[in-house]
């Protein structure tokens, strides 16, 4: 198999989950059924690379800045 | 094991044609729930690896308090944790962790987590005892409010013990007794300032407007700034009002919102009044990604221009929530190139798609708009509709050809599009549209002119043939030089919007062209450029647009303005429209 280019690097692409035609699987565990309270007793809950990468990214206040604010 | 996050495609439809359902919404919410639970985690995490991150505070006290309130009110608590004060904190003490924020103590910052803890003890009626971050006098309490600590207020940073029991807290600072409140219910006092919530209707959430908390800007923490008396009022009657307009319009619509689905207002408050603001106030807002349905305003004059603003932050939120579920453009488009319509300096394609997705709420809101019963609302509404959909159509356009979306990016767009499509489609008067369609020329070419350059070898090429008079040479890509004239507004776009000019105002080159004198125009504009100095991009725009108005032919000079500019660098003025045209031609 050819290496990938750059636009078709391996990111997560959300498609169709199996057996149900129209749903759109994410790459984030769901955890609708964690409680708080129950949150550290989880072996793992992985928040993933994408999610750190976006959070992680410098980000700027827009008060007080030289700039107007600029939606990420 | 869990299973991944599966979002029904009728939902994200919903969401992707720019308005939403309170169900499609609140599968957003979910997301939140669930991105926030693993940031938590996350921060637990490395709490546990290193305990000396949080100072003089306990972790495994804070945590126990946390851990006993979500199990005795595990409702408030998750409210708590999709507080937008808790997103924030949260994001920027992760971020302050990797190195990519900076801000007070680190303790300070990993200690919020105490008072995160204090305020659920609150909620949940539970007994706990802690160390909370004090910075000078005031302790914040996320979501509740602030206790002002007796003493003398300032900027250290320090910890002060608490108590929490039944619903009521007592902290210790380190003058005078201790503080004793109910923040469920206490009014205003010396002691205890609550957050200030906006109604949005009988039984129905109230939004929060926050003046207090450290984290309700968009990433570092900042000081309380409590509103005064008038202007607090102001806030309440121009959102009264606003919510009132927007119970007009419904709701689930691209354009519409439920005011109850905003959890927080911050006010915006320049350091130093209205001169310390980096543009003029109106239509000053902002937004993240780490605090769902939480927007930072400057105080609009009137109340539609607070609803426009609030659809517009809310379709931020909303997009946001959805970047957390699903990537939609490749991360490493960031370069700074694109033209945003609404914007004066070039836009990555992230920001574009952000921007695209928050101008389909707004021209949703102009349309609805009208429909108002008020004639003079309606002209204005009938304009600024024409106008955005055809600026939010070009940016779609730009999305799907130059950005590499995914797979839900493309279905995004593909909504969007047809939003938009049905809207470009509907009559509007001809006049007002007319005036749209000018007021996009215009900015465009003034944005081009104030960020694109060409490059020098085409700059000499063409000067060259233009002595020479052979034809023009072919144009190459521009150079992308933002910024180097700073922030700029459209004025002139501000004029088109109006139906009928002032006729005594007709007195300014943008006046005169706007009036449909462009042979004043020009002479206007063209004795401007004449004076020393290097010619200024809102003047070299209007000559242009008032060429191209008497002379139609040349109107594929509006499409690379900057090649223009560069071939007039090497004509005198007096020349200038025979260039103009050998350039057309």
């Amino acid at each position: 198999m050819p290496p990938l280019a750059k636009g078709e690097r391996a990111l997560h692409q959300p498609v169709p989950a199996e057996g149900t035609p129209d749903h759109l699987e994410s790459d984030l565990i769901d955890l609708a059924s964690v409680r708080v309270a129950d949150l550290r007793h989880l072996r793992t809950a992985p928040a993933g690379p994408r999610l750190l990468a976006e959070l992680r990214r410098a980000r700027h206040n827009a008060m007080g800045g030289s700039e107007p604010g600029r939606a990420e | 094991m869990y299973a991944p996050i599966r979002m029904p495609g009728p939902l994200f439809d919903e969401i992707a044609a720019g308005g939403g359902s309170p169900e499609a919404v609140a599968f957003l919410v979910r997301g939140e729930r669930t991105r926030r639970l693993l940031l938590l985690r996350e921060l637990l995490d490395r709490l546990d690896a290193d305990p000396a991150l949080l100072g003089p505070l306990d972790a495994t006290a804070v945590w126990s308090a946390l851990e006993a309130a979500a199990a005795r009110a595990p409702g408030p608590v998750d409210d708590l944790l999709l507080s937008p004060q808790v997103g924030s904190w949260l994001a920027h003490t992760l971020r302050r962790l990797h190195g990519t924020a900076s801000g007070p103590p680190l303790w300070a910052d990993a200690g919020q987590l105490a008072a995160v803890a204090a305020a659920a003890a609150v909620h949940a009626g539970t007994e706990a005892e802690l160390l909370l971050p004090a910075r000078g006098a005031a302790v914040s309490l996320p979501a509740l409010g602030m206790v002002r600590l007796p003493g003398p207020d300032g900027d250290d940073f320090h910890a002060v013990p608490a108590q929490a029991r039944g619903g009521r807290i007592t902290v210790h600072g380190p003058h005078g007794p201790g503080v004793t409140v109910r923040p469920l219910d206490a009014p205003e006092s010396a002691h205890w300032m609550p957050v200030h919530r906006l109604g949005t209707g009988p039984g129905l959430p109230a939004v929060q407007l926050d003046d207090l908390d450290p984290y309700r800007d968009l990433d570092e923490p900042i000081a309380p700034h409590r509103l005064g008396p008038d202007e607090l009022r102001a806030w309440h009657g121009l959102f009264r009002e606003a919510v009132e307009l927007l119970r007009q319009d419904g709701g689930a619509g691209p354009g519409g919102l439920r005011p109850e689905e905003i959890s927080r207002i911050v006010p915006w408050q320049a350091k130093d009044g209205d001169a310390g603001l980096p543009v003029p106030s109106s239509g000053l807002s902002a937004s993240t990604g780490d605090a769902f349905a939480s927007m930072v305003i400057a105080r609009p004059q009137d109340p539609v221009a607070l609803a426009e603003t609030l659809v517009h932050e809310f379709q931020h939120s909303k997009l946001g929530a959805l970047l957390h579920l699903f990537p939609l453009v490749e991360d490493e488009e960031r370069a700074e190139l694109h033209y945003a319509p609404w914007r004066a300096d070039p836009r990555h394609l992230p920001g574009l798609l952000h921007g695209a997705y928050a101008f389909v709420g707004v021209t949703g809101f102009w349309r609805a708009r009208t429909h108002d019963a008020d004639t003079g609302r309606r002209d204005r509404a009938a304009f600024l509709f024409a106008l955005r959909r055809l600026q939010t159509r070009m940016v779609l356009r730009t999305l799907a050809t130059r950005a590499r979306l995914t797979v839900a990016g493309q279905r995004l767009v593909t909504r969007l599009t047809g939003t938009v499509d049905g809207w470009l489609r509907e009559p509007v008067e001809p006049g007002a549209l007319a005036r749209a369609r000018a007021c996009a020329v215009s900015h465009r070419v003034e944005w081009r002119l104030r960020n694109l350059r060409c490059g020098e070898d085409e700059r000499d090429r063409l000067a060259e043939a233009w002595r020479s008079g052979t034809a023009p040479v072919r144009g190459g890509e521009p150079l992308v030089v933002p910024g180097s004239r700073g922030y700029w507004q459209d004025d002139r776009g501000a004029l088109f919007s109006v139906p009928e000019p002032d006729a005594g105002a007709a007195s300014t080159a943008d006046a005169l062209l706007v009036a449909g004198n462009p042979e004043a125009a020009r002479s206007a504009y063209a004795a401007r450029l004449r004076g020393p100095g290097a010619p200024d991009p809102h003047v070299m725009a209007g000559w242009l647009l008032a060429h191209t108005a008497l002379h139609p032919a040349d109107r594929r000079l509006l499409a690379r303005p900057e090649r223009l500019a560069a071939l007039l660098e090497a004509v005198e003025p007096a020349r200038w429209t025979r260039a103009a045209r050998w350039l057309a031609a």
